[in-house]
């Protein structure tokens, strides 16, 4: 315990304290306690000797990043209702008894209760990303205020709870002159999942802000690991595009539960944001609703999906992408240099080229490299590749592999039977579909 | 045409969500259940076979609980016994469910041991190549690669079908002693009885497949598919019990053979039936057992990681999640051990051990789960109505007391 002590002495003495508490408030003793230790202890009227009541949870506000007690619940001794008093009706807290005024004062409206939202449940750590289950909360009790301090997600949080912890740090000393140590992770970093259990009860503004900075394929597997409602909660709050890198990294099952379970429009502005390729296989399983969905795409965005999803997936035409950078034989070098950062705004294959006619027809390719190299008043059809390896959206994607395989494309264009051109199939979307048999 | 096309989108969502519910009732059969319903059949002949109904019916209404659980909540079900009844109560099932799922992996290699016999292997190097063999799969695999292997293991049980019908059994007699109840008024057949109820709905079953159910992550919307699939395993496994005692009433009781286990039951039904019924039966004995070393020391290792809050899943490299690969190791390798060095004689009181666990934790598990599916707060608009509940409080009082009272006559046998 000693560590997390420490731990939160530093934190009162930052002033991470509540900012109401006065400026002296590291002269008051600082009492540390375990929420577990405080559980169902003895409550009593400071003018009376029995208890007439136990401890049943504290509810804290969120304002502050280390959150006070707001709030108290109460087990009264006969009878099942639970009794709720505001935090002003302390005068005193200890393992022992927890001695309250007598007040009318309501009981305010607590953002998490410790007991039924933190204690034994799954929250989430944003610096470590990840899905934690609380063996223990630390509450510092200093100048008759309790401060939330760290959440214990360690092994010595169960063995306390489990009352073993002197017994099996007596056998772990005497064997191997060891103790188990405390692992905690301070409040600031967490977020108690769906507050309250009230809908919308999760604070989105301050979720998502701290949320965005995760690689999205940590956010993903944070996705998987929580249930369905506090997962659904966490996707909504998060915005669009992080909503997106994230989708693209969960698994098929996860993706088909988050979009069939998530509000169409919403879903669609999600979807628009990933590459089209991807956006059509997680619409690919989802039957009936995905129809719903598309119909709620932008114009450009939904025909592409609805285009890829006329194709099989195991063909070029199944996982095209067809936002490229298009030019015009004609074309100057000068002219694309200038146009360069709006033509590659929201594409991902950005270092190639494609030179088509007037009828849309594929002339030539074009890499930027050589696009860098050329005399700017050049013309793209005097520099560019005219001998192309194309595909027809109806190659397997077997066979598109060997094409890479063979000449070491990043993309390789698509192009039908008159040579019109319909988008390219980038490197990486024959390797998911490879990825697949890696397992095997 | 338009009613074709309607089938078609159910049967394209059902194929989605298929699997927990199948697999988890298939396992159900593994060495403890057919050496079960083997010597029910060799004993009693026929006239057991009434019980496999109500049994199916009460396994579909438990199994139905976790499934909507798992769908609803997104949660295993050791996940939600932590936080609906804390850490304390949670430990001490945990370690229940230890020791019961342990006695389970031990019978199954027991039963690998038996039924390579059988074939002319030898245990001693049939049971560590076995183990070995699924500990790799499950290392090295992922949950869909898992999850096809065990599809294609649900086939093997087709061998049973064949072998009970080929072992000749009067259809007249066991079709109307299916429908009929026969005595059941005697301590004996009590005490079958009860086994039978016992192996089939066992509470490793309602932890596993309800982990399965959130791995699958199969939305709210498909919910009632996902029902179908839990209807479907219990029949099907109903289906397979039947055989089974079907196949031993058949010939082992016409001619008076008495069995102790599984194993007996395939050499036996070689003078009996011939060489190939028996061949099917050691054969289904064996990939049963298998299958059932395979997933319980998952789900063993799922449920206890969830509870504790440590890493877990088949998805996950050892160094993200030591805890499970560790607890996953060591219930397959010291079942596998235990299975080896035990003679039978020593198995017999480990089996005893561990089904008096069995019976004692399926209760409280049962009580637990209708808890949390009556609270509106975790289940929202999927909590039990008042009809299922009244249904499913009387089903789970009828299965609890069997399983006390299977540990009460299993202590005084």
């Amino acid at each position: 315990m000693e560590q997390a002590q420490i731990a939160m002495r530093n934190m009162v003495a930052t002033g991470a304290q509540n900012k109401s508490a006065p400026a002296g408030s590291a002269l008051h003793p600082l009492v540390f306690y375990n929420f577990s230790e405080l559980l169902d202890r003895p409550v009593r009227y400071e003018d009376e000797r029995r208890p007439f009541a136990t401890l049943y949870d504290i509810g804290g506000s969120t304002i502050t990043a280390y959150p006070a007690a707001t709030a108290l619940q109460l087990t009264p001794r006969k009878g099942d209702a639970h009794v709720f008093l505001p935090w002003s009706a302390v005068k005193s807290m200890s393992v022992a008894e927890t001695v309250v005024r007598r007040t009318t004062e309501p009981a305010p409206a607590a953002d998490f209760w410790a007991r039924r939202d933190v204690l034994d449940d799954q929250v989430v750590d944003v610096s470590g990303a990840q899905v934690l289950r609380v063996n223990d909360v630390h509450l510092i009790y200093s100048d008759n205020k309790l401060i939330f301090g760290h959440v214990e997600i360690g092994l010595r949080g169960i063995l306390r709870r489990l009352k073993f912890e002197k017994a099996v740090n007596f056998l772990t000393q005497w064997l191997f002159d060891y103790t188990i140590k405390d692992r905690f992770v301070t409040w600031r970093h967490i977020q108690v999942m769906s507050p309250g259990g009230v809908p919308g009860g999760l604070r989105v503004d301050r979720f998502s802000d701290r949320l965005v900075d995760i690689h999205p394929a940590e956010l993903a597997d944070m996705l998987e690991q929580l249930g369905v409602k506090d997962r659904q909660d966490l996707f909504n709050s998060l915005p669009v595009e992080t909503a997106a890198d994230a989708l693209e990294e969960v698994t098929p099952e996860f993706q088909r539960t988050l979009v069939s379970h998530g509000e169409p429009g919403r879903v669609a502005d999600i979807l628009e944001e990933m590459p089209s390729g991807e956006a059509a296989d997680v619409l690919r399983d989802l039957g009936p609703d995905a129809q719903n969905i598309i119909n709620r795409m932008e114009g450009e965005a939904a025909s592409e999906v609805q285009n890829l999803l006329a194709h099989k997936e195991e063909t070029a035409g199944g996982v095209l992408d067809s936002n490229c950078i298009e030019a015009q034989p004609g074309d100057t070098v000068a002219s694309i240099l200038a146009r360069m950062p709006q033509l590659t705004g929201n594409v991902e294959v950005y270092n190639l080229i494609y030179i088509l006619d007037e009828n849309r027809v594929l002339k030539g390719v074009l890499s930027l490299r050589e696009l860098f190299r050329a005399i700017p008043a050049a013309t793209l059809e005097s520099i560019m590749a005219r001998e192309l390896v194309t595909v027809t959206p109806e190659t397997r994607l077997k066979d598109v592999a060997r094409e890479f395989a063979k000449y070491g494309f990043q993309a390789v264009p698509v192009v039908d039977a008159e040579g019109v051109f319909q988008g390219v199939v980038r490197y990486d979307s024959v390797l998911a579909q490879l990825a697949v048999f890696l397992n095997d | 045409m338009e009613r074709w096309k309607k089938w078609k989108a159910h049967l394209a969502i059902f194929a989605l969500v298929v699997g927990p519910g199948i697999i988890t009732a298939n396992v159900d059969n593994d060495a403890g259940g057919i050496a079960t319903y083997s010597v029910a059949g060799a004993k009693y002949g026929y006239t057991l076979l009434w019980v496999l109904a109500p049994t199916c019916f009460l396994l579909i209404l438990v199994q139905e609980m976790c499934n909507r659980m798992g769908v609803v909540t997104g949660k295993g079900l050791s996940a939600l016994i932590r936080e609906r009844f804390g850490l304390g109560i949670s430990f001490y099932l945990m370690i229940a469910l230890f020791f019961t799922n342990l006695g389970n992996v031990i019978a199954d290699f027991a039963g690998l041991a038996a039924s390579a016999e059988i074939f002319g292997l030898h245990r001693w190097w049939v049971v560590p190549v076995g183990a070995f063999l699924l500990w790799h799969m499950v290392i090295k695999g992922s949950y869909r690669t898992i999850e096809r292997v065990f599809f294609v293991a649900c086939v093997f049980y087709v061998a049973y079908l064949i072998s009970g019908s080929m072992a000749g059994p009067d259809w007249k007699l066991a079709a109307y002693q299916s429908v009929v109840p026969q005595n059941a008024w005697n301590a004996d057949t009590l005490y079958m009885i009860i086994g039978i109820v016992g192996t089939t709905i066992a509470p490793w079953m309602q932890f596993y497949q309800q982990a399965s159910v959130v791995e699958k992550g199969i939305p709210l919307k498909h919910y009632r598919y996902s029902r179908w699939d839990t209807i479907a395993g219990a029949i099907v496994v109903t289906i397979v019990c039947y055989f089974i005692m079907l196949a031993c009433a058949a010939t082992l009781h016409r001619n008076g053979i008495v069995i102790a286990d599984a194993g007996d039951a395939a050499m036996a039904l070689k003078p009996a039936a011939g060489r190939y019924c028996a061949g099917l039966f050691a054969f289904g004995l064996m990939s049963a057992s298998l299958f059932g070393a395979a997933i319980l020391p998952i789900s063993t290792a799922t449920s206890i990681c969830e509870s504790m809050g440590w890493e877990r899943g088949v998805n996950r490299k050892f160094a993200e999640a030591p805890h499970y690969y560790i607890l996953y190791t060591i219930v397959l390798f010291a079942g596998a051990a235990a299975a080896l060095a035990a003679s039978k004689a020593m198995l017999i009181p480990i089996m005893i051990f561990s089904q008096v666990i069995n019976g004692l934790l399926l209760p409280v598990i049962i009580f637990f789960m209708l808890r949390i599916t009556s609270d509106k707060t975790i289940m929202g608009a999927y909590t039990n109505s008042r009809w299922f509940s009244i249904i499913a409080w009387t089903g789970a009082i009828i299965t609890a007391a069997i399983s006390i009272l299977m540990v009460v006559m299993t202590l005084v046998h």
